[in-house]
């Protein structure tokens, strides 16, 4: 049967062939599993989402959750499944055993939540958000805190969330106005409203526990003065058990374009005086705290925008195998309809979705790659080096994969022609879904300035360094590689223009032409998106290369033609070459354009008045 | 108040000062008219977009149309609006006042569209498809048709449609099995399912003329075998009274993803073997009359994905005025500076001045082309008829293709400007992004519309066509190098002409030994002219904007020039559209110019990967 989440054989390749993560088992984190393990767990958590996940995504599409009277019921079907979740222990997947975690990396992990994303962005939100709020307990819970949330959060049997946003905060957290007073007993009472709060009501759960961002009386403005709390929906004895309903209050849900079964809340807090929360990670320490748990939540979202194009992506590529439309190009007259894959439009379109995908793919699953090496090394310096690699591909991360994944849901809808709009082809939804993830956990432009205002300076440049040092082993491998060479020296070639563009709007930045600067943050934030994927695809052409010449042995060129028309493996090695050279030749010319452009820093976005553009 | 839908002065400006319509007004065809009675024409349809159709549009997205037992429920206050669409006489605006038009040049129903798309996509298709049925018939029709539907179908008296896809046939019309038979009155038998059909059935009129293609028994296969055929939902007696229902069967509705009010319908024609139509044209013609009306339908959805670009742009510059969110950058480190107004923030500058630089381009660009059917209409001799008409064939897969992809990007740019809001309903953007996506598909998707231009357009007539397109833009350019700050992008521009036409000239001697290849660069290819006449288009405007201002600011030193600018609006406006064509030549031309390269490549991997290849 067709695949319609992640493609398995990319998965792998990605996973033991380009990143080679079988290293990790070297480290003692990690003695005690191995490329088996990994592919066991992968195959269960494929099975789970092809076949209880999907199922339910279409519909609860169209039923969405029903808020009522301050309760919110999630689509029913949801509570089957979010039980199997529960019981599979998929909520912990990379966390240690001791808190019930399964002790896998974190790479391991993200292929388990890009599939679960691409099956049911809605459901699989649940237990990521769960899984975040647990992380922040555990790290800087007390430990009653722990003993009393944790295990209890990492399996899911109480949900958790992330309460950040309110009206007048959303982009600028520093702006946030909910108070917190201590008690005499050392808890604190919590005050305020939040909105567009993820999973912040609903009935999967008989608790849930809400990490919230609030300002303790009397303490600095901005991000200087604000706290965490744990707010539990119903109060947690300290035996553990359930108290009073703790006065958290949902007043009512959004409707969205997309994400139906995720119920978005707003939430009062101490309406009544009565809502109460621990402290976690000391007194105006919050943002500090979650800044903690960003690499984390932001990689959690370009997951979930990269589930949701894997899937555009398949189900593109299958229905362009089965849909018969017009007759070949090169075709003789009365020649009959084709199959719309054979159309030089349809696979330009196929093909860029698959670099972008692919590419996505490689990107994020390295980086989490990245945090695995981080965990297991006890080299310093190493350490340092890595953090700083994960440092600054972050926002790249969070906001690339969102915008490209969303363009990626739109191509598979021209795929579909006019069966795309439709409700009874998944893609339609797919596109929706994926909407949220260029806004929420810190839009594509809070990610782009991040970039520009502190990634690329930090400690004088040596992250930035780092990743084109990174880049270079790359190059320098895929140069001698005779199919490669060609596409190697374009990279290297790019990378110089790169480094170029970067250093000249960095300059900028420190001068009064500030503005100018950033208001190219964004496509220099693109252009590094561009190059890194065009790294990662080079990359795993690389790799696919000494694949294929193994498949191929010294056969002539007639012969080669026919085993890759043939055998499946040697199909898809030579697709990672196609996909390389398609966007290292199709696509890097423009990326060395939008370089071009905004070395022009041109200052129109600047200086046009308030007037100027009208309305 | 601030303005939804389009920006008056904008289209003002296009109107008058960039395209200067009222020399149209010294042929026959428009003698009378001028720009008070076009500016009383667009108020109007203006009053009745933001008050009448705006209003209604987010109910008509909740509530969509209801399909029970064939029939099609309109939302209920879409009755009353469309109503008033007939009652103004809006569906014919530019159409003769002898067939009950309003006789005004194309440029201006063009405009009065924009606006209508703008409020409410859904119910402005009705017009659309109305229309064109009506235009066909005008057209192609005979006497006793244009007597019996011609006034009835213009007026919105009796809906029309489009009837040309069928489950085996969306892109390739040509494949299509709907049969048609003759009949010994002369009428034809005909039977068939089509599929998506926009407006085939609703509540809005007692009866819907719908053109539908056929093949009559025993014609060629493909294209050559096509007829068209009127054929009424409820028959039409020879006296113009209804007769009995045409087994015209609607089997029901598409759920999509946006225009939730427009119903998509399945239809089965001669179910029971009574449907029958009378031919349109000639035998065997039905393509030829339908490409009659391409330039127009293609168009007509340029436009409806133009004006729900507008309306995201105008929603977002507004939303960016009040919306108050973090501090100014100069001042992110003092803790006591307040929040500003978005618009305040550079990015959001970026976001909105490049959906200003799409918005008012791709207007240009539009209303250019309907400009250009104004002049051909009135032209005096047939040598400029035929310029004006191949450069209206040339644009018109670009406007169709290019302003539908462009606009989809707009309005999610729009929704990014409003930040978590904006993916809620209870913010308009959300809707305009879905109601705009089905633009690129129907009317020939963005893909066939890229293999027109290629494969038909660049090359037709040896390549004149093309090349008179791109002289034109080189003599605009030639007048912006004379305009002050302007300079450098006319220079700038100058370059990027030359470039597309070496990119093109490439590209045709590459394509007959390398034709795949060459056709998997057919979209960027439309791509990079989309941009280099959007390029156009603004520096057209930036120079007619940069004398007006000269005369506004006259020699006023810099501080006395910067405080104009802040007062007076008109001189913000000028000011406005020089930083518009700064901001495209310099941020996004030379990108094109990087895809001219990438084009220029030619990269074989897309016809050379396998299928196996592609995974899945
Ligand atoms: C479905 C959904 C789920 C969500 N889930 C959660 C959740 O679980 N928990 C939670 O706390 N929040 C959640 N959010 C809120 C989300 O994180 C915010 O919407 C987001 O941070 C943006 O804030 P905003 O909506 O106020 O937009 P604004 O901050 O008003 O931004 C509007 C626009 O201005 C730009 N902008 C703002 N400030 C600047 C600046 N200084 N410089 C340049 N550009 C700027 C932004 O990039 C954006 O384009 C959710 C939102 C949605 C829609
Ligand atoms: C909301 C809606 C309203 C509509 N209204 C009407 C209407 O009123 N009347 C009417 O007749 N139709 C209508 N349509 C149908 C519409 O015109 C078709 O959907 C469109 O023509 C595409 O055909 P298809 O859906 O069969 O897609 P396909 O033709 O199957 O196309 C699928 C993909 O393959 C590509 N492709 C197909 N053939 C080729 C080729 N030879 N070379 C390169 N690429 C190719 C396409 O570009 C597309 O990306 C409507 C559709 C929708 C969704």
């Amino acid at each position: 049967m067709a695949q319609t989440l992640t493609d398995r054989k990319d998965v792998q390749f990605v996973l033991f062939d380009h990143l080679n993560i079988e290293e990790l088992t070297k480290g003692k984190k990690f003695e005690d599993l191995n490329k088996k393990t990994f592919e066991m767990v992968i195959s269960e958590a494929r099975s789970l989402a092809t076949k209880e996940m999907l199922p339910t995504s279409a519909d609860a599409d169209q039923e969405g959750c029903l808020f009522e009277g301050g309760d919110v019921k999630v689509p029913e079907s949801f509570h089957r499944v979010y039980d199997q979740i529960k019981k599979g222990e998929w909520i912990a997947v990379a966390d240690d055993l001791e808190v019930g975690g399964q002790g896998m990396p974190e790479v391991i992990s993200l292929a388990v939540l890009e599939m679960f994303h691409a099956s049911n962005s809605a459901l699989a939100g649940f237990p990521m958000l769960g899984h975040g709020a647990a992380k922040l307990v555990e790290i800087f819970g007390t430990e009653q805190m722990k003993k009393l949330f944790l295990q209890k959060m990492y399996s899911g049997q109480w949900g958790g969330t992330m309460l950040l946003t309110e009206p007048n905060a959303g982009s600028d957290v520093g702006a946030l106005e909910t108070t917190a007073t201590k008690n005499s007993d050392g808890t604190y009472s919590v005050q305020g409203n939040k909105i567009f709060i993820s999973g912040g009501e609903h009935d999967l759960t008989e608790n849930i526990i809400h990490p919230v961002l609030a300002r303790i009386e009397g303490a600095p403005k901005g991000t200087a003065g604000i706290s965490l709390f744990i707010v539990p929906k119903i109060w947690v004895n300290d035996d553990g058990s359930l108290g009073e309903a703790n006065d958290v209050i949902c007043t009512g849900i959004e409707e969205k374009i997309g994400l139906h079964g995720s119920p978005t809340c707003s939430l009062t807090l101490g309406g009544k005086g009565n809502c109460r929360g621990f402290l976690l990670g000391g007194e105006n320490k919050g943002i500090r705290v979650m800044f903690h748990m960003m690499n984390e939540a932001r990689l959690a979202v370009a997951i979930q925008a990269l589930g949701l194009a894997s899937s555009a992506y398949l189900y593109s590529v299958n229905y362009a195998r089965e849909r018969l439309q017009g007759k070949s190009l090169t075709g003789a007259k009365d020649s009959p309809q084709v199959p719309i894959i054979q159309h030089p439009d349809v696979r330009r379109m196929l093909l860029w979705m698959k670099a972008q995908v692919e590419g996505n793919r490689s990107m994020n699953f390295y980086t989490a790659f990245c945090m695995d090496k981080v965990a297991i090394t006890e080299n310093e310096e190493e350490k340092e080096y890595l953090e700083d690699l994960i440092g600054f591909l972050t926002p790249i991360c969070k906001a690339y994969t969102s915008e490209k994944s969303c363009q990626v849901c739109g191509q598979a809808i021209q795929v579909h022609g006019g069966y795309g709009a439709c409700r009874d082809y998944p893609v339609e939804q797919l596109l929706r879904d994926c909407k949220i993830t260029t806004i929420y956990e810190g839009t594509t432009g809070i990610q782009a300035m991040d970039l520009l205002g502190r990634k690329i300076g930090m400690k004088q440049g040596k992250p930035f360094k780092s990743l084109i040092k990174e880049i270079g082993k790359v190059t320098a491998a895929a140069r001698k590689i005779p199919d490669l060479k060609d596409l190697a020296g374009r990279l290297d070639e790019t990378l110089t223009s790169l480094t170029m563009t970067t250093m000249q709007l960095a300059q900028a930045a420190a001068t009064p032409k500030v503005l100018e600067a950033f208001a190219h943050a964004c496509p220099l934030l693109e252009v590094f998106g561009d190059v890194i994927l065009a790294w990662m695809l080079l990359w795993r052409a690389s790799a696919a290369s000494t694949k294929l010449d193994k498949i191929l042995g010294d056969a002539d060129d007639e012969k080669k033609k026919t085993k890759i028309n043939k055998n499946k493996d040697a199909a898809y090695y030579h697709g990672q070459i196609q996909t390389a050279r398609y966007f290292i030749n199709s696509v890097l010319p423009g990326t060395i354009g939008k370089m071009n452009a905004i070395s022009n820093i041109e200052a129109a976005p600047v200086k046009i008045t308030d007037a100027g553009f009208g309305g | 108040m601030a303005q939804t839908i389009t920006d008056r002065r904008d289209v003002q400006f296009v109107l008058y000062e960039q395209f200067n319509i009222e020399t149209l007004s010294k042929s026959p065809k428009f003698k009378g008219l001028n720009k008070k009675t076009y500016e009383m024409v667009l108020s109007e349809a203006r009053s009745l977009a933001t008050k009448e159709m705006l209003a209604i549009s987010p109910e008509g997205d909740q509530e969509g149309c209801q399909f029970e037992n064939g029939k099609v429920k309109m939302p209920e206050s879409f009755h009353r609006a469309y109503n008033l669409v007939r009652e103004g006489e809006w569906i014919a605006v530019a159409d003769d006042p002898e067939v009950g038009g309003q006789g005004m040049p194309q440029i201006i129903a063009t405009s009065v569209m924009e606006m209508f798309q703008g409020a409410n996509v859904s119910l402005a298709l009705f017009f659309v498809l109305g229309h064109g049925a009506g235009k066909l018939i005008e057209l192609f029709g005979t006497k006793k048709q244009k007597e019996l539907y011609l006034e009835k179908v213009y007026s919105g008296e009796w809906g029309g449609t489009m009837a040309l896809t069928e489950s085996g046939a969306g892109s390739d019309v040509g494949a299509l099995i709907t049969s048609a038979k003759k009949n010994s009155d002369g009428t034809y038998s005909i039977t068939g399912n089509k599929i998506f059909n926009s407006c085939a059935e609703h509540d809005f009129t007692e009866n819907i003329i719908n053109p539908v293609l056929a093949r009559i028994e025993g014609a060629p296969a493909g294209t050559k075998g096509i007829s068209l055929f009127v054929v009424p939902k409820i028959w039409v007696n020879d006296d113009g009274s209804l007769g009995e229902p045409n087994d015209v069967v609607c089997t029901g509705i598409e759920e999509k993803i946006g225009i939730h009010s427009s119903p998509t319908c399945s239809m089965t024609l001669g179910g029971k073997g009574n449907c029958r139509g009378t031919l349109l044209g000639e035998e065997n013609k039905g393509l030829n009359a339908m490409f009659h009306m391409m330039n127009e339908a293609r168009l007509a959805v340029a436009i409806q994905a133009l004006g729900g670009a507008s309306a995201s742009f105008l929603y977002a510059v507004n939303y960016a005025r009040e919306r108050l969110q973090g501090k100014h950058l100069t001042q992110s480190r003092n803790p006591d500076a307040s929040p500003v107004a978005i618009i305040e923030h550079p990015d959001v500058r970026r976001m909105l001045l490049w959906m200003k630089a799409q918005v008012e381009g791709n207007r240009s660009l539009n209303y250019y082309v309907a400009m250009c059917m104004d002049k051909a209409e009135i032209a005096e001799n047939d040598e400029e008829k035929e310029r004006l008409n191949d450069r209206i064939s040339i644009l018109t897969p670009i406007c169709k293709a290019y302003t539908s992809e462009k606009s989809c990007e707009v309005c999610t740019m729009g929704i990014q400007v409003y930040g978590g809001y904006g993916a809620c309903r209870e913010y308009p953007m959300e809707q305009l992004l879905r109601d705009c996506r089905i633009s690129t598909i129907y009317e020939g998707t963005t893909g066939i519309q890229s293999m027109d231009l290629l494969s038909r357009k660049i090359g037709m007539k040896k390549g004149k066509p093309f090349k008179e397109l791109l002289e034109e833009m080189q003599s605009t350019v030639a007048e912006a190098k004379n305009k002050p700050g302007l300079e450098d992008i006319a220079v700038q521009m100058e370059g990027t002409v030359t470039r597309l036409l070496e990119t093109a000239l490439h590209l045709m001697q590459k394509m007959p030994s390398n034709i795949s290849a060459a056709f998997a660069q057919s979209y960027p290819f439309l791509e990079v002219c989309g941009d280099v006449v959007i390029g156009w288009m603004l520096l057209w405007r930036a120079s007619v904007a940069s004398s007006a201002l000269s005369k506004l600011l006259g020699d006023k030193d810099e501080e006395k020039r910067k405080e104009l600018l802040k007062k007076n609006k008109d001189a913000a406006f000028y000011d406005g559209q020089i930083q518009t064509a700064r901001y495209f030549i310099n941020s996004m031309l030379p990108e094109t110019v990087g895809k001219m390269s990438a084009i220029k490549n030619m990269e074989a991997a897309p016809v050379e990967i396998t299928e196996a290849g592609f995974g899945g």
